[in-house]
C-alpha cells in the first residue's frame, strides 16, 4: 500500500480478444473513502472490478488490494472485500439463514459470531422478517438486499459494489444510498460503480471517471466541483428589477465564476465554498441590493461527468 | 488449507437433496432395483439351478445394473455442478469468497459422490439377502461394491469435466452421459475380446465387474484388478484436474496443468506395468511386452513423450513473471513456482518409475536373475535423464536470441531430441564396419540415459563383448558411469540456467526483450 491507497492499479489492461476493455488504467482509492467509479455502459467498470476481485486476469499491469497483489495473493485479497456483482444469482433452494451461514463459514467466521453478524446484517438490510424464508421466494429487490447482506456479513474493510441499485425500486435505492453513507461514516472503503450519477453524487467523496477503458479523471469530488465552470449556483431574486447591474458588479468579484441577471432574477456561479457564498451576499448588501429570496444549487456529478467525457465506448 | 470445503459440501447436499429431480431419481432407482432383483431371482429359479447359484447370478446381475444406472446418474449429477453455478450466475459470488477454486470443484465432486454413494448403499439390504442364500462370500460382495464405487468416481469426474467445459447444463449433462455410457460399453468390449492389456477394461464398471468374477483378479502374480482400479482412479484424478483448470484463471492453469500430464503418465505406466507383469504368465497369442527389455523400450518412449510434454509447457516470459512475481529461483518456471517445486516433481517421477520397476522386478526378477540394485540403478538413470531433459527445455525457454515463442519451443524440442538420440547415433557412426564397439562408441553410449538403463540391467550384451566395457564394468558398473555423467551434466546445466535466468528477468538498458 502506498500513500494510504487501499486499492491501487498500475497500467491495468484487460482484453477480450481484439477488444481492449480496460486500457492502462492507473487509479488509487484512498482508505476510508467512498469512491464512485462512474462511466457509461461498456466503459470497463465491471472488467476493472472483476480484476480487483481476482475473477479476471489482466493482460498487462498489476493491481493491489490492501497491499496484496491480486495475482499472487488472491485469497487474501478476497478476504478483505465484500463484493456485490452487477448481475448475480442466489441459491434458491437454501433458506435465508442458511445462505448467510454458508458465506460466514466460507469466510471462516466462528459459528456464534456469524450468527450475530447475520442478525445484524439482516436488520441493516431490512430482511429480519425473511430470515426463515426460502431464498427462491424473495422478490428481486429483496434478493438484491440479501446479496448486500452477504457482502457485509464478514465485516470486510472494503466493499466493492457493482451497480448496487440496478433493478431496485425507489425505496430500495434510497435505502441502499443510506446504507452506503452509513458504512462510509463507519470508516469502510467503498468502491461503488454505477452509471446512475444522481445516486453516486449523494454518497461519494471521491470519483473516478472511466470512458472507453481509459480513466478520464480521478480524485476527491471537491477537486472537480471547484474546478472549471462547475461549483455552486446561487439563484437570487432581488426586490428591485436591476439584476443586470448586480450581475455586472459581481463579475468583478474573485470568488464568482459567472453571473447573469434579468429583471429581478440573478444567477451567480461561485466556488463550492461557504466563504464564497458569504462574500457574494456581503458584496450585494454593500452595493445596496435588497434580496427577497436566495436558493443554492450544487454542481451535480452529472455536470462533472459531462464535462470530463466525450461519449466514447470501449 | 483443506482439500475440500465442508460448508460447500453441505450447501451442495442441501441444494441437490431439496431439488425435485433428486427425489424422482431416488424413487425410480429403488423401484428399478426391486424389480430387477425380483425378476432375476424368478428367472434363475425357473431355469432349475440351485438356490445359492440363483442368489449369486442375481447379485451380479443387480451389481451390473447398478453400475450402469449409477454411472449415468453420477455423470448427470456432476454434469450440472459447475455449469449450474454459471447459469444461476452464482459462480462469481462463490469464487469471490476466500476459498480456492480447487476446494470449490472438489467439494462439488464430494457432494455428488455422497449422493451417489447413498444410492449405491440402498441396494445393500438386497445384497445381504443374496448373501444369505449361500452362493456368495463377504469379500466378493465388498469387492463388487468397491469396484462400483471406483467406477462411479470416474463417472463423476467425467460429469465434472463436462460441466466445466460447457456453459449450459443442457449441453453438459447429455455429453457426460454419452461419454460415460460409451466408455462403459467400449471397455466391456475390450474385456470380452481378451486382448492382452486388458487393464484398459478397468475403465468401465461393467468390465471391472466381469473381471471381478475371475479368481485371479487381485492375485499378486497377475495384478490385473489392482492395476485396473489404479488406472480408473488415475483417470478420474486427471479429469478432475482438467475440470479444475477450466475454472481457474489462466496463469494458474499453466502452472497446474503439469499435474494432469503427470497423472496421464501414471496411467500409461500402470498399463505397461500390467502388460509386462502379465505377459510371461498369460497364454496370449502375441504378448506385446514379453520381457523386461521390451518394457524398457516402451518406457523409453514414454519418457520421450514426457519430455515433449515438458517442452510444451515452456513458459512465456509474461507467464514466468506472473508465476514468480519477478523473484526467480533456479527451478522456477517450467516446474511451477518456488525453489522446491521442481524437486517435488522430480521426486514424484522417481517414485512413479520406481513403482513400475519394482512391480516388474517383483514378478519377473527371479526368473530374469535381475538383482534389485541393478533395477534401482536403471531407474536412477531414467530419472536423471528426465531431469536433464527438463533442464534443457528450460534453457531453450530462456534463450534471448530466439525471440518467438514457437521458435523457443522448437529449439527445446531439438535439444531434448539431440540429448536422447544424438549419442546412440554417433555411437553407431563410430562403430560402423567393426565387430566390437570401439572405446569411443562405448563412452558415447554411456551418455544416454536409456543405454545406461539397459547396461544396468545387462552390462555385457549391449556392448557386444567390448573388452573396454568389460574393463570398466569390473571397476564400476556401467550404469553408474551413465548416472554420474547425467548428474554432472545436469548440475552444469542448472548453474548455467541460474545465470541465464538472472539476466532474463533483469531489464536491459539496450536491446529488446524476446517477443512472446
Amino acid at each position: 500500500m502506498a500513500g494510504g491507497a487501499i486499492i491501487r492499479t498500475e497500467d491495468l489492461t484487460v482484453r477480450y480478444d481484439a477488444l481492449t476493455a480496460v486500457d492502462s488504467l492507473s487509479l488509487e482509492v484512498p482508505e476510508g473513502s467512498v469512491y464512485g467509479f462512474i462511466g457509461p455502459n461498456g466503459a470497463g467498470k465491471t472488467s476493472t472490478i472483476r480484476v480487483l476481485m481476482t475473477l479476471l486476469e489482466a493482460a498487462e499491469g498489476r493491481a493491489w488490494v490492501g497491499g496484496h497483489d491480486v495475482n499472487e495473493e488472491p485469497e487474501q485479497v478476497r478476504s478483505l472485500i465484500g463484493y456485490m456483482p452487477d448481475f448475480f444469482g442466489v441459491y434458491d433452494h437454501l433458506f435465508v439463514w442458511e445462505y448467510l451461514e454458508l458465506f460466514g463459514d466460507l469466510h471462516g467466521l466462528p459459528r456464534a459470531s456469524a450468527r450475530e453478524r447475520a442478525e445484524y446484517v439482516l436488520a441493516v438490510c431490512d430482511l429480519q422478517t425473511k430470515r426463515d424464508a426460502m431464498v427462491g421466494g424473495l422478490s428481486r429487490g429483496m434478493k438484491q438486499r440479501l446479496c448486500l447482506a452477504r457482502a457485509l456479513l464478514p465485516d470486510p474493510p472494503i466493499l466493492i459494489l457493482d451497480e448496487p441499485a440496478s433493478g431496485v425500486d425507489p425505496t430500495g435505492r434510497y435505502q441502499i444510498r443510506q446504507l452506503i453513507r452509513r458504512l462510509g461514516d463507519e470508516g469502510k472503503t467503498i468502491f461503488v460503480s454505477s452509471h446512475i450519477l444522481l445516486e453516486l453524487g449523494e454518497v461519494c467523496d471521491h470519483v473516478g471517471i472511466i470512458e472507453a477503458g481509459r480513466l478520464r479523471a480521478s480524485g476527491p469530488l471537491e477537486q472537480f466541483v471547484g474546478a472549471g465552470e462547475a461549483g455552486r449556483l446561487l439563484r437570487v431574486r432581488l426586490l428591485t428589477s436591476d439584476a443586470d447591474r448586480a450581475a455586472e458588479m459581481l463579475r468583478g468579484v474573485d470568488v464568482v465564476h459567472d453571473a447573469t441577471g434579468a429583471a429581478a432574477s440573478l444567477d451567480i456561479r461561485i466556488h463550492d465554498d461557504d466563504n464564497a457564498h458569504a462574500e457574494v451576499l456581503a458584496q450585494l448588501s454593500a452595493a445596496g441590493f435588497r434580496i427577497g429570496h436566495i436558493a443554492e444549487e450544487r454542481a451535480s456529478l452529472e455536470d462533472i461527468y459531462r464535462r470530463m467525457t466525450k461519449g466514447e465506448l470501449a | 488449507m483443506p482439500a475440500i470445503s465442508l460448508p460447500l459440501v453441505r450447501k451442495e447436499l442441501r441444494q441437490s437433496l431439496r431439488a425435485r429431480a433428486t427425489l424422482a431419481v431416488e424413487n425410480l432407482y429403488v423401484l428399478a432395483l426391486v424389480v430387477a432383483a425380483t425378476v432375476s431371482v424368478y428367472l434363475a429359479n425357473q431355469s432349475g439351478v440351485p438356490l445359492w447359484q440363483c442368489g449369486r447370478d442375481a447379485f451380479y446381475a443387480i451389481a451390473a445394473m447398478q453400475s450402469v444406472l449409477l454411472g449415468l446418474v453420477a455423470a448427470a449429477f456432476a454434469g450440472a455442478m459447475v455449469s449450474g453455478e454459471r447459469e444461476q450466475k452464482t459462480e462469481d459470488i462463490l469464487l469471490a469468497a476466500p476459498v480456492r477454486v480447487r476446494q470449490v470443484v472438489r467439494s462439488k465432486l464430494v457432494a455428488a459422490g455422497l449422493i451417489v454413494l447413498a444410492l449405491l448403499l440402498l441396494s445393500l439390504p438386497i445384497s445381504v439377502i443374496f448373501l444369505l442364500l449361500g452362493g456368495l462370500t463377504w469379500p466378493e460382495v465388498a469387492m463388487a461394491y468397491l469396484i462400483t464405487a471406483v467406477w462411479l468416481t470416474l463417472a463423476l469426474s467425467i460429469g465434472l469435466l463436462s460441466s466445466a467445459m460447457f456453459q449450459r447444463t443442457i449441453a453438459a449433462v447429455p455429453f457426460a452421459i454419452v461419454v460415460t455410457a460409451t466408455l462403459d460399453l467400449i471397455s466391456l468390449g475390450i474385456a470380452q475380446s481378451g486382448w492382452a492389456p486388458s487393464a484398459i477394461a478397468g475403465l468401465g464398471g461393467l468390465a471391472l465387474l466381469q473381471n471381478a468374477a475371475s479368481p485371479d483378479f487381485f492375485s499378486l502374480k497377475v495384478p490385473i484388478g489392482a492395476v485396473s482400479l489404479l488406472l480408473c482412479l488415475s483417470l478420474a484424478i486427471c479429469l478432475t484436474e482438467s475440470a479444475l483448470d477450466r475454472v481457474r484463471l489462466a496463469h494458474r492453469r499453466r502452472a497446474a496443468s503439469q499435474r494432469i500430464w503427470l497423472m496421464v503418465w501414471l496411467c500409461l505406466l500402470s498399463l505397461l506395468t500390467l502388460g509386462a507383469a502379465a505377459a510371461p504368465d498369460q497364454e496370449m497369442a502375441s504378448p506385446p511386452w514379453d520381457d523386461l527389455l521390451g518394457f524398457l523400450s516402451c518406457q523409453a518412449g514414454l519418457i520421450v513423450v514426457f519430455a515433449v510434454v515438458f517442452v510444451s509447457q515452456v513458459p512465456r516470459k509474461a507467464d514466468l513473471k506472473a508465476l514468480t512475481g519477478g523473484r526467480v529461483g533456479p527451478m522456477d518456471g517450467i516446474f511451477g513456482s518456488g525453489p522446491l517445486a521442481g524437486a517435488r516433481y522430480v521426486v514424484l517421477l522417481s517414485v512413479l518409475i520406481l513403482v513400475g520397476w519394482t512391480a516388474i522386478w517383483w514378478v519377473n526378477g527371479p526368473s530374469l536373475e535381475l538383482p534389485g540394485w541393478r533395477a534401482a540403478l536403471g531407474t536412477a538413470c531414467l530419472v536423471a535423464g528426465i531431469w536433464v531433459a527438463a533442464l534443457l527445455a528450460q534453457f531453450a525457454a530462456l534463450c534471448r536470441r530466439v525471440r518467438r515463442g514457437w521458435a523457443r519451443r522448437v529449439l527445446a524440442g531439438v535439444l531434448v531430441a539431440l540429448f536422447f538420440i544424438g549419442p546412440p547415433a554417433l555411437q553407431a557412426w563410430f562403430w560402423r564396419g567393426q565387430d566390437v564397439p570401439p572405446p569411443s562408441s562405448v563412452v558415447l553410449l554411456l551418455t544416454n540415459p536409456f543405454a545406461g538403463c539397459i547396461v544396468s540391467f545387462d552390462p555385457v550384451a549391449p556392448m557386444h563383448g567390448s573388452p573396454f566395457a568389460e574393463r570398466i564394468e569390473s571397476i564400476i558398473p556401467l550404469g553408474a558411469c551413465t548416472l554420474l555423467f547425467l548428474l554432472a551434466f545436469g548440475l552444469c546445466l542448472l548453474f548455467v540456467l541460474w545465470r541465464v535466468r538472472l539476466g532474463y528477468l533483469t531489464p536491459r538498458c539496450s536491446g529488446s526483450a524476446p517477443a512472446d
